[in-house]
Formats: C-alpha cells, sequence, structure tokens
C-alpha cells in the first residue's frame, strides 16, 4: 500500500510556498483585460470598414437615375421630306458655296 | 464527471461570458495547484507565476476545453506541464531555495528548524535529480495527489507507463532518501 510507504512522510518535508497575493491581483487584472478585449466585436477598424461598405452599396443602390422619357405617338420633325429625289446611281456633286448662298 | 467537474465547466461557460464572479471561484479553486505543482517543476517563483497566469489566460482562447475530453483540472495541469516544460528547457535551473525561510519547514525552534529545511533540501534534491517525466509523474502523485488516470491523461500516455514511471521514481527516492532518513532520526 502507499499509504504505508516510508518515503511519504519524508517527501512531505518539501513543501511549496502559496501563492502571493500580488499574482492573484495579476492574474485577474490580466483576465478582465483579456476578456474585454475578447468581448469586443472587432476593434475599431472593422466597424469603420463596416460602415463604408454600407455607404457604398447605399450610393450604388439610390444613385439618380438618367430619365426616361416614353415615347410618344404622331411626333412631328420641322424636317420636310418632301420633293427629296434621290441622285442618279449614286453620282454626286461639289456644290461650291457660291451657289448655295445664291 | 462529478459534481466538482460539472460545477468547474459550469463556472467556465458563466467565466467566458463576462461574469467575473465565476471567474474568481474558479481561480481560487485551482491556482494554488497550479502554481504550486509549476514552482515543484521549474523551482522558479516568477516562472511559476506566469504559468499560472498563462493556463488561465488560455481558457479565453485557442485551443478551448472540451468537458467531453476530460475535466477541467487536467486540462489546466496539461497546460501548465506544457509551459512548465518549456521555461525548464529555456532557462538554466536555478533553485530558490534560500525562500525556505518563509516555509513553513522554519520551526520556531532553530534546531529542530534546520533540520527540517536540511530534509527539505535532501527531499528536492533528491526529486530534482530525478529523470523529467518520473519528477512529473511523482509530483503530480505524491504533491497534488492526482490519480493514475488523471495523470494518463495530463502526460498524454496509458496508465502502465504512469505506473512503471512512479515505481521507477520510488526506487530512486528509496536509494538515495531513506538512509539519511535513518541518520536524521
Amino acid at each position: 500500500m502507499i499509504d504505508e510507504d516510508p518515503l511519504r512522510p519524508l517527501l512531505r518535508e518539501w513543501q511549496a510556498p502559496e501563492p502571493a497575493d500580488a499574482m492573484d491581483r495579476r492574474i485577474r487584472a490580466a483576465w478582465r483585460v483579456a476578456q474585454a478585449q475578447r468581448r469586443r466585436p472587432r476593434g475599431l477598424g472593422y466597424m469603420l470598414t463596416t460602415a463604408a461598405l454600407v455607404a457604398a452599396a447605399l450610393l450604388i443602390v439610390l444613385r439618380p437615375l438618367p430619365r426616361v422619357v416614353p415615347p410618344q405617338s404622331g411626333y412631328v420633325t420641322r424636317l420636310g421630306a418632301a420633293g427629296f429625289q434621290p441622285l442618279p446611281d449614286g453620282a454626286t456633286r461639289v456644290v461650291p458655296v457660291r451657289e448655295v448662298q445664291q | 464527471m462529478d459534481q466538482r467537474d460539472a460545477g468547474d465547466a459550469k463556472l467556465l461557460h458563466e467565466a467566458l461570458r463576462g461574469d467575473n464572479t465565476a471567474f474568481d471561484a474558479l481561480y481560487r479553486t485551482h491556482r494554488t495547484a497550479l502554481f504550486q505543482f509549476a514552482w515543484r517543476l521549474t523551482g522558479s517563483v516568477a516562472a511559476a507565476e506566469d504559468v499560472t497566469q498563462e493556463c488561465f489566460l488560455a481558457l479565453l482562447g485557442g485551443s478551448r476545453f472540451d468537458s467531453g475530453h476530460g475535466t477541467l483540472r487536467t486540462y489546466l495541469f496539461g497546460i501548465a506541464r506544457h509551459l512548465a516544460w518549456k521555461h525548464v528547457r529555456l532557462e538554466d535551473r536555478e533553485t530558490e531555495s534560500c525562500e525556505a525561510d518563509d516555509s513553513p519547514a522554519a520551526a520556531a525552534d532553530p534546531l529542530s528548524g534546520l533540520m527540517a529545511r536540511e530534509r527539505a533540501a535532501l527531499v528536492e534534491q533528491a526529486i530534482l535529480a530525478l529523470p523529467p517525466l518520473q519528477r512529473e509523474a511523482l509530483i503530480l502523485s505524491e504533491y497534488e495527489e492526482l490519480s493514475l488516470e488523471e495523470i494518463a491523461a495530463i502526460a498524454g500516455v496509458d496508465v502502465g507507463t504512469v505506473k512503471s514511471r512512479l515505481h521507477r521514481a520510488r526506487q530512486a527516492l528509496r536509494r538515495r532518501l531513506v538512509p539519511c532518513q535513518r541518520s536524521y532520526s
């Protein structure tokens, strides 16, 4: 049996120190700091990036679109094509400016 | 999982959710054993304090405790063991035997106090002379009073290996210490 081991009382002579109060304070403080960092979502950088992405998406969705004019029936232009005669065989002629002015 | 282990798991869950009272309760339960285990392995109060701190901070991140794979106590001792050996490998061992002045071994009677300190120093030297894995098993068994199964879980070996290490460690200590014990008595 281990309890009858004559070694055991001798081993008990080597006693470890008790942990110091300063260690307790240090570890409790370290835990609170680490816990706070862990529970903070992802930091300021993450929040700014997310806000910028949301703003960009809103700008794209809500941007002003060019006005579309619906086609109207009976639209009249001021250009009259009456009396138009195509040139025969596609023949072309250079008209000097003074002839046009005359 | 016994009642204490279930309580530990519940306290850890609450502590991770920001309950500082739960953390304090968990800390009070395990801090002395972890500190003294680390002190016996490293021989340094400063290193033992660092190891104890890292053990508790490890609960917040990295590898998470899983109650399905052992108790919180063995999990914490496993981390302490890893960190303490890391420290022992990095640093030359500086035995702080001079701190024995503040230890309970220093009795009121100067002569008996002196003899107690000498015996304590002899035991310390004999344990430190053991091969590291035998020393670790002996400390966990004799001083932290862990079961063979718990020591096996902490060391990552089977129970038979732990028994063998303990047997060899006790044999070596008997050879070194029992003659001294006779001379003191």
